[in-house]
C-alpha cells in the first residue's frame, strides 16, 4: 500500500512540478526527494517507487502527446538521434 | 530512515541532473530536452491544435480579428498601420522565430556563437563585406522618414511581444537541440534581413576576382569570346526594337587604364567563401488582356531560391479600412513582398547586374591597416574591431579597415590563403544608404500603373525586375535598382584603388532603368536574361541566364486565349531549350562507329528523347552528362591552367560558339600531342558519360528525378537530415522554366487573373508552420511537387462569418 501511494505520489508531485512556470525542469527530483522522506520506507522499495512513479508518468504523458500528434515528431526525433530512440525503447 | 542511502541517493541524483543538464558536444541537454512538459514532446503539435486565441498589448492601438483558413493562412483585419504591422511581426514570430533569428544572426556574422569555431570564418567574411555596416546605413534612412519608423517600429514590438510570451517549454524545436534562446528582434534586424536579401541577389552576381586571373592568361578578343557581354540567342526583358534615349550620363575612360588595367597581368587568389548560387534567379511574366480568355491581364511569377524548410516566405493576407493586400512576405520583414490587392498585382525577379567592384589598397603598413594611399597622400582608414562570440571557445577579434571605397574584404589577415599579396575593398550599392522596405508598403497600397512607377522609384538594392498588371488593363516590366554607369568594362576585374580615377562616376539615371509598358504584342517576362539588346547605351555587366527567357518568349508569342490554367501549366513546363540547340551538334559529330553497346544504347536514348526533363525522363540525364562531359573536354584543360580555376564560360556561350565555329582554338586539349577536333571531344565526352550513366543505371538512377534526387533541406542542412524532405519527384533545371535543381528552384508560385473578383493561385514548398512537430510544416510540399496550386482566399470584409474561417485569433489593446 504504501509503495503505491508512494508511487502515485511522485508522479503527481512531478507533474504539478512541471507545470508550475518557476520550477526548472529538474523539479520532480526534488519532489521525489521529498515523497521518498515522507513516506516511510526501506531505501530500495522508496528508489523503485520514485523511479516507477516517473516512468509512468513519463512515458503516459510522451505516449499521450504522441497520440494527438499523430507521430508526426516522434518520428523525426527518433532519426535526428538514434540515442535518443535507444534511450526510450 | 536512514541517512547513508539518503545521502547516496541526493547525490547521485543531483550528479545525473547535473550532467543531464549539460550539453554534451553537439547533444543537447537531455534531461531538459526528454522531458515531457518541457522538452521537444511540447513541439509536438495535436492534429487538432485550434489557434484560436484572445490577446491584448498595450502597444496596440485598437482592435483587430485574424482569421486563419484551413491552411492556416491569417487574414488579418486591422483598424491602421500600426496595428496591421505589429500584428504582422506577431504571426511571423509565432509560425517562424527560429528561422529569422538564425537567418539575421548568420547576416550579422555571428553564426559561430550558435554553430561553433566552425564558422568563424564565414563569419568574418560577412563582416568585411560590411553587412551590418550596410544595415545601419538602412537603419540612418529609415530613421529619417517618421513613416517608415513607424512601420518598422510596430513590426518591431510585435515580434518582441510574442518572444516575451515564450517559456522553456514552447521555445521552437530547434532552441532546444541547438541549447540557446532567442534574441530580442530590433529594427536593426529587419535592415539586416533585407540585406542578406541583397547579398543573396546582388553579391554573386560579379566574377572579378576570377576574371582578374583570366585577364592575366587571355588576349582581350579571347576574354570578350569566352565571357560575353550579349549572348547570340538572348531575348531581353525589354522587346528588341525598342528606342532607347540619348544616356542622360557618359562616363569616361581613365587616361591610364590601358597600362594600370587591362594590361595588368597581376593574378589574385583570394576567394569568397559564401558566395551566392549563380541560380538565384526567377521567372515573371505578364500577358495583356488581349491575349487572354478573360480579356484582362494575368500575371505570372516564380522566384527561384534555395529551398529550405521552413520556406522563405509566409503567406497571408493583410487588411486595413485604406487597403487590402494578399501575397507572401519574409519573415523578418514586415510588408507583402510578392502579391496582389484590389487594383494591381506585382512579382519579382532578380536583375542579375553586376553591381560590386574590387580596388587594389595600398597600407602604409599592412599590420595596422591604419593608412592608406589615395589622391596623392596617406589618407586614415576607419578601423572597426569586429569581436565575433565563439560558441565554446574564446572570442576572436579581426580588424577591418574602411576606406573612401568601402570595407577591406580581403587581405593578408583574411582568406588570401595562396599569395596574399594584395589588400582588396570592395565598392557594393548594398553600403549605399536607401529605404528598400517602403517599395513594398507603397507596392501593397497602389492602385495604378503612376503608383506602381512611384513605389519602385527608390528601390535600390538588389536589382530587381519588377512585373505588373492592373485591373485598369495596363502591364508592365522595370528593371529597377540602383545601377553604376561604366565605361566600356569598367569593374570587370579588379580596379586600381590609389586615386579616384576609377572609381564610379555616377549612376544611370533610374529613368533610364530598362521597362516596357503595354508593349503591342501584348507579353512581358524576365527570366534573368540581360534586360536589353546590344543597343543599350551603357555598359551593364552581368551574371544573366538565357535559356529561360527564350523558352517563355517562345510559349507565350505563340498562346492565345490565355486561361490562369495554361500559365500555371507553363511555370511547370519542363522544355530543354538548351539541349534542342546542342542536339545537332552532338548528334552532328559524335562517330557512332567508335561506340561500344553500353554507348550506342545512351545515345539511341538521347535520340528518341522528347527533350522534356520530366522526372521520369532518362533522355534528360543522359544529355546533362553528355553535356557536362563536353564542356569538361573543351575547357578544362585551359581553366585549370592556374589556381584557382579560371571562370568557366556559361553552357550558352559553349553553344553559340560551336555554332559559329566547330573548329575553335579550345577544343583542342593543350595537354596532349595531338590536336582534337570537335568529333573527338563529343565522341569522348559520351564515353565518359557513358560510365557515369552505366553506374547511374546500376544504382537505379537513371531516370532525372532519381539522378538529381529533389531535396529541401531543413534550414540546419545536414545538421537535421530527419527534418528534410527528400526524393521529390519533380524534373526541371536551372535552365528549364521549372527550375528545379537538387535544392533550389521556384520558392513560390503565384498566378493571378486581374478579373473582379481577383482570381489567383499560389504554392510553395513548404507549410505555413516551422515547427516540424506540426502537420502545417511541409504539408504544400506533394502540391508544389506535383504542380498543383492553392487557391488563394481573398478575404473581403463581408467573409467575417464565412466558413473558411477555422480559426480566429482576437487582438485589442490592454
Amino acid at each position: 500500500m504504501k509503495f503505491l501511494v508512494a508511487t502515485i505520489l511522485t508522479a503527481i508531485l512531478a507533474f504539478i512540478a512541471g507545470l508550475l512556470s518557476f520550477s526548472p525542469w529538474w523539479g520532480f527530483a526534488i519532489t521525489s526527494l521529498l515523497v521518498a522522506i515522507l513516506v516511510h520506507q526501506k531505501a530500495g522499495k522508496a528508489f523503485l517507487a520514485g523511479f516507477l512513479g516517473l516512468l509512468f508518468l513519463w512515458a503516459g504523458l510522451a505516449w499521450w502527446v504522441d497520440m494527438k500528434n499523430s507521430g508526426v515528431l516522434s518520428a523525426k526525433i527518433a532519426n535526428v538521434c538514434r540515442w535518443a530512440a535507444i534511450l526510450f525503447i | 530512515m536512514r541517512v547513508a542511502p539518503f545521502i547516496i541517493s541526493t547525490v547521485v541524483t543531483s550528479a545525473l541532473v547535473f550532467a543531464l543538464n549539460k550539453q554534451w558536444g553537439s547533444i543537447p541537454p537531455m534531461g531538459k530536452f526528454l522531458h515531457p512538459q518541457y522538452g521537444f514532446w511540447q513541439n509536438a503539435e495535436p492534429a487538432a491544435q485550434s489557434f484560436d486565441a484572445d490577446l491584448s498589448f498595450a502597444n496596440l492601438k485598437g482592435k483587430a480579428d485574424v482569421y486563419f483558413d484551413d491552411r492556416l493562412v491569417p487574414h488579418v483585419f486591422a483598424e491602421n498601420d500600426e496595428d496591421l504591422y505589429f500584428i504582422q511581426g506577431y504571426l511571423h514570430a509565432k509560425f517562424r522565430l527560429f528561422q529569422m533569428d538564425l537567418q539575421t544572426k548568420a547576416a550579422e556574422g555571428r553564426a559561430s556563437e550558435i554553430a561553433g569555431a566552425k564558422a568563424i570564418n564565414y563569419d568574418k567574411e560577412q563582416r568585411r563585406l560590411g553587412m551590418k555596416f550596410a544595415a545601419e546605413n538602412a537603419m540612418k534612412e529609415i530613421d529619417k522618414d517618421p513613416v517608415s519608423k513607424k512601420l518598422f517600429d510596430s513590426y518591431t514590438n510585435g515580434v518582441n511581444a510574442y518572444i516575451e510570451t515564450l517559456k522553456e517549454s514552447n521555445l521552437p524545436l530547434e532552441y532546444k537541440l541547438l541549447n540557446f534562446k532567442p534574441e530580442k528582434w530590433t529594427n536593426l534586424r529587419t535592415a539586416l534581413l533585407l540585406k542578406m536579401m541583397a547579398k543573396m541577389l546582388s553579391s554573386g552576381t560579379e566574377n572579378d576576382l576570377a576574371y582578374t586571373n583570366a585577364k592575366s592568361v587571355f588576349i582581350p578578343d579571347e576574354l570578350k569570346r569566352l565571357y560575353p557581354q550579349v549572348p547570340d540567342s538572348l531575348m531581353p526583358i525589354v522587346p528588341t526594337g525598342t528606342a532607347f534615349d540619348k544616356p542622360g550620363i557618359v562616363p569616361v575612360k581613365p587616361a591610364l587604364a590601358d597600362s594600370l588595367y587591362f594590361d595588368n597581368k597581376e593574378t589574385v587568389s583570394a576567394n569568397e567563401i559564401s558566395k551566392p548560387d549563380i541560380n538565384n534567379g526567377s521567372n515573371n511574366w505578364v500577358v495583356a488582356g488581349s491575349k487572354t480568355q478573360s480579356g484582362v491581364p494575368i500575371l505570372s511569377n516564380d522566384p527561384h531560391l534555395e529551398l529550405s524548410l521552413p520556406s522563405i516566405w509566409y503567406e497571408m493576407q493583410l487588411q486595413t479600412p485604406t487597403s487590402n493586400t494578399y501575397g507572401v512576405s519574409l519573415p523578418g520583414s514586415p510588408f507583402i513582398i510578392i502579391g496582389f490587392n484590389d487594383s494591381i498585382a506585382w512579382g519579382v525577379t532578380n536583375a542579375q547586374r553586376d553591381v560590386k567592384d574590387y580596388y587594389d589598397i595600398k597600407f602604409k603598413d599592412d599590420k595596422t591597416k591604419a593608412e592608406y594611399w589615395f589622391n596623392g597622400e596617406w589618407k586614415k582608414s576607419d578601423l572597426r574591431v569586429e569581436t565575433i562570440k565563439v560558441k565554446d571557445g574564446k572570442d576572436v577579434l579581426d580588424t577591418v579597415a574602411y576606406t573612401v571605397f568601402g570595407p577591406v574584404m580581403f587581405d593578408k589577415s583574411f582568406q588570401d590563403t595562396l599569395r596574399g599579396n594584395r589588400n582588396l575593398a570592395v565598392r557594393w550599392t548594398a553600403h549605399d544608404p536607401s529605404n528598400e522596405g517602403i517599395t513594398f508598403y507603397k507596392l501593397n497600397r497602389s492602385k495604378n500603373y503612376d503608383d506602381y512607377e512611384a513605389a519602385i522609384k527608390t528601390f535600390e538594392c538588389p536589382g530587381q525586375n519588377f512585373v505588373f498588371a492592373s485591373k485598369s488593363g495596363d502591364i508592365a516590366l522595370w528593371q529597377q535598382g540602383k545601377f553604376p554607369a561604366r565605361w566600356d568594362r569598367q569593374g570587370l576585374y579588379v580596379m586600381p584603388g590609389e586615386d579616384s580615377s576609377f572609381m564610379w562616376q555616377g549612376f544611370i539615371p533610374q529613368a533610364e532603368n530598362p521597362h516596357s509598358k503595354n508593349p503591342a504584342r501584348g507579353y512581358l517576362e524576365s527570366a534573368n536574361q540581360r534586360p536589353v539588346d546590344s543597343t543599350y547605351p551603357y555598359f551593364i555587366p552581368g551574371s544573366y541566364i538565357t535559356e529561360r527567357g527564350v523558352t517563355i518568349e517562345h510559349y507565350l508569342s505563340g498562346m492565345n486565349n490565355i486561361t490562369p490554367d495554361d500559365m500555371m501549366k507553363l511555370q511547370n513546363n519542363y522544355f530543354n531549350t538548351l539541349a534542342e540547340d546542342a542536339k545537332s551538334i552532338l548528334l552532328g559529330f559524335v562517330r557512332e562507329a567508335d561506340l561500344n553497346a553500353t554507348e550506342k544504347k545512351y545515345l539511341d536514348i538521347f535520340k528518341n528523347w522528347d527533350l522534356m526533363a520530366s522526372p521520369d525522363s532518362k533522355g534528360q540525364t543522359v544529355y546533362q552528362c553528355w553535356y557536362d562531359k563536353l564542356e569538361a573536354g573543351i575547357w578544362k584543360d585551359d581553366m585549370t591552367k592556374m589556381k584557382p580555376m579560371l571562370p568557366w564560360p556559361n553552357e550558352e556561350t559553349t553553344m553559340e560558339w560551336l555554332k559559329r565555329d566547330t573548329a575553335f582554338k579550345f577544343i583542342d586539349d593543350i595537354n596532349t600531342p595531338e590536336v582534337e577536333t570537335l568529333h573527338d571531344v563529343v565522341t569522348t565526352a559520351l564515353k565518359n558519360a557513358s560510365i557515369e550513366l552505366a553506374k547511374a543505371e546500376a544504382a537505379g538512377k537513371l531516370e532525372w528525378t532519381k539522378f538529381k534526387n529533389p531535396t529541401v533541406y531543413h534550414l540546419l542542412k545536414d545538421a537535421l537530415p530527419a527534418f528534410a524532405r527528400k526524393g521529390l519527384n519533380v524534373g526541371g533545371n536551372n535552365n528549364i522554366i521549372n527550375a528545379v535543381t537538387h535544392s533550389h528552384g521556384p520558392s513560390w508560385r503565384m498566378v493571378v487573373q486581374m478579373s473582379t473578383p481577383t482570381v489567383a493561385y499560389g504554392v510553395y514548398p513548404g507549410g505555413q508552420s516551422g515547427n516540424p512537430g506540426s502537420k502545417f510544416y511541409d504539408d504544400y510540399i506533394d502540391n508544389w511537387v506535383a504542380g498543383k496550386y492553392n487557391k488563394l482566399w481573398f478575404m473581403r470584409e463581408g467573409d467575417r462569418m464565412d466558413k473558411n474561417i477555422k480559426w480566429t485569433m482576437k487582438f485589442k489593446k490592454g
